[in-house]
């Protein structure tokens, strides 16, 4: 692997879009206004009814940590794939000893350091504002950190293996809008996957969303068992396998289809 | 260093006839159209060559370069780059060549030049003596010392032509690609950079493939073409023979006095489509005529006008250049 071009690529990227902070600030706080504008419904309704088996303070820890969780998997620069594959842009990457995944991954490192920047500093202050009671424990930490990682590389695998259908489809942004509409729904952003009805639940047990975003918090705040645990590590874990073959059999077969268009 | 055997590409182009019911159509089934963009063509580039490779608009020439530098697969075919299959876009190979084309580039247009050339210096590896050996020399030879500084996108076409050279060939690359390296420029850059495409060639020993609708660019720099039109291969061979060998007409120049002149204005019709009255004055006259009837018409000129003065030479390449684009090649 190329590591000393891949680390230039990051840095230099970083470099370029600190220039763009303004920009990134404003997606940043688009993303983060959804996930607040259900933390408060549902706080609002925690405060007039008892739910099954969470206090409003869990209530808005969960929905804190999913917005920042949310803004560092977000895969915002898979929205250039498409256009690249398009335009013929994509055969700069390809022309170089470095596989093209890192010009996404220096452009989606690049991002999140800004717009991860103002998120933290939002959920710092809505914090102290809302000031919940928070209990972690120290295992559980490891294991959220563990959970997150695996989770933004599942969401990251998935947005690319998505943007790159763009070998053989005009529109393969709808793919990855599609993905979001998903995740908005299975991965406990609307609700918390202990408050989604029955039927729900089910489909998001087996679905990847879930993983991607709500597990990981469950996860911090100590809500599953050790089987519960061990099940969703696997799917987690599963789910990158199945991603990554995926990826492999898109890859091939898309170069094979690419027509570098201009030049 | 080159060789390339039964090359073909195809590409299946979407279609639809205009309106409603063929718009609504597509949606259950889309009809796809071949378009054999190069055919069964053979050639090889041994190293250190400089070759043009000339054809019209659409004859094939970038489809076949993007296929020399692994961008794209053959429908049919083999192709050995320095000893590599490009397409399967080896490490190894892809540290050998490279590729230019007019509008991609290898700058990223938001970040200045020198922090561009860095990436690219990392990305092929370069140890930190030979890139600041390889930047110093570009930068001498191109000129652009004071645009490293700039970013891509404040630069003029040409400035960043230059700088996009500089990046292609930082890792100083055995096999160059050229895919219209002077579009858009005005003719002092041209000639800057003709001249500095040549000292590469001369200096590197690199292979070069060089694909330009300025005949100037060919002439200059190449001794041998390979011309291609509808995606076939016409003419592989030293550029001085391309006019001998292709163009299906000679060129008949008469210097002739008022009486001759006279005379030749009845003579000429008679030759009917075998002859084209290029210019016409009352002192000279040139002729575009049919090659297979040059002889011909030549010495019934010769017979019916003995004291005019006539030479025969084959037409400038850019008429034939022109001629063969626009109409093919008699054979």
């Amino acid at each position: 692997m190329n590591l000393r071009g891949a680390r230039a690529l990051i840095s230099r990227t970083w470099m370029r879009n600190l220039s763009g902070w303004g920009f990134e600030w404003m997606l940043a706080f688009g993303h983060l206004i959804e996930t607040l504008v259900y933390m408060f419904v549902w706080v609002t309704i925690a405060r007039q009814k008892s739910l099954p088996g969470i206090e409003r303070d869990e209530l808005v820890v969960y929905y804190l940590i999913m917005m920042v969780l949310h803004e560092i998997t977000y895969p915002g620069a898979h929205y250039s794939i498409g256009a690249a594959i398009r335009s013929g842009g994509f055969s700069t990457w390809l022309l170089r000893p470095l596989s093209p995944i890192f010009s996404v991954i220096a452009s989606d490192l690049a991002d999140k350091a800004i717009s991860v920047s103002f998120t933290l500093l939002t959920t710092f202050i809505l914090g102290l504002v809302l000031q919940p009671a928070i209990h972690f424990t120290f295992a559980n930490l490891l294991l959220f950190l563990l959970a997150a990682a695996l989770a933004y590389f599942l969401r990251f695998l998935q947005a690319y293996m998505l943007a790159l259908l763009a070998f053989w489809t005009e529109r393969a942004d709808a793919f990855l809008k599609l993905s979001d509409t998903l995740l908005f729904i299975f991965a406990g952003q609307v609700a918390p996957f202990a408050l989604l009805p029955h039927g729900l639940q089910v489909i998001a047990a087996i679905l990847p969303y879930r993983y991607m975003l709500g597990f990981p918090v469950e996860v911090l705040q100590g809500q599953l068992s050790p089987a519960q645990l061990g099940q969703g590590f696997l799917m987690l874990l599963a789910w990158i396998g199945l991603s990554l073959l995926a990826h492999q059999v898109i890859w091939k077969r898309g170069l094979r289809r690419y027509s570098a268009v201009g030049g | 260093m080159i060789t390339v055997r039964h090359l073909s590409k195809t590409f299946l182009i979407p279609e639809r006839e205009p309106g409603w019911k063929a718009a609504l159509g597509s949606l259950v089934k889309r009809h796809f159209c071949p378009v054999h963009a190069v055919q069964d063509v053979n050639f090889t580039i041994e190293p250190g060559e400089m070759v043009g490779f000339i054809g019209p608009n659409g004859a094939g020439k970038t489809t076949t370069l993007k296929m020399l530098a692994g961008l794209l697969y053959p429908s049919h075919g083999e192709v050995v780059v320095a000893g590599y299959t490009p397409w399967e876009r080896k490490t190894a190979f892809l540290r050998t060549i490279t590729l230019v084309m007019g509008n991609r580039g290898q700058l990223n247009w938001e970040n200045t030049v020198a922090d561009s050339l860095y990436v690219l210096a990392e990305i092929y590896n370069l140890p930190p003596a030979q890139y600041r050996d390889a930047l110093e020399e570009l930068v001498e030879m191109l000129e652009i010392k004071e645009h490293l500084p700039r970013l891509a996108r404040n630069l003029s076409l040409g400035e960043r032509m230059k700088c996009e050279i500089a990046a292609a060939l930082l890792h100083r690359p055995q096999v160059v690609f050229l895919d219209e390296p002077t579009l858009g420029l005005d003719v002092s850059m041209q000639i800057r950079l003709r001249s500095f495409i040549s000292e590469y060639n001369r200096t590197r020993g690199a292979t070069i493939l060089l694909t330009s609708h300025y005949m100037a660019d060919v002439v200059s720099l190449c001794r041998r073409v390979l011309l291609i039109q509808n995606g076939s291969l016409l003419f592989d061979g030293e550029l001085k023979h391309l006019a001998e060998k292709m163009a299906p007409f000679k060129q008949v120049r008469l210097e002739h006095g008022e009486l001759i002149f006279e005379r030749l204005k009845g003579l000429l019709p008679q030759f009917g489509e075998d002859i084209t009255i290029l210019e016409q004055s009352s002192d000279r006259t040139i002729l575009r005529v049919r090659r297979s009837q040059a002889s011909a018409v030549i010495a019934r000129l010769v017979q019916e006008m003995p004291a005019v003065d006539l030479s025969v030479e084959d037409p400038p390449i850019e008429a034939v250049i022109d001629q063969v684009y626009r109409q093919g090649v008699e054979r």
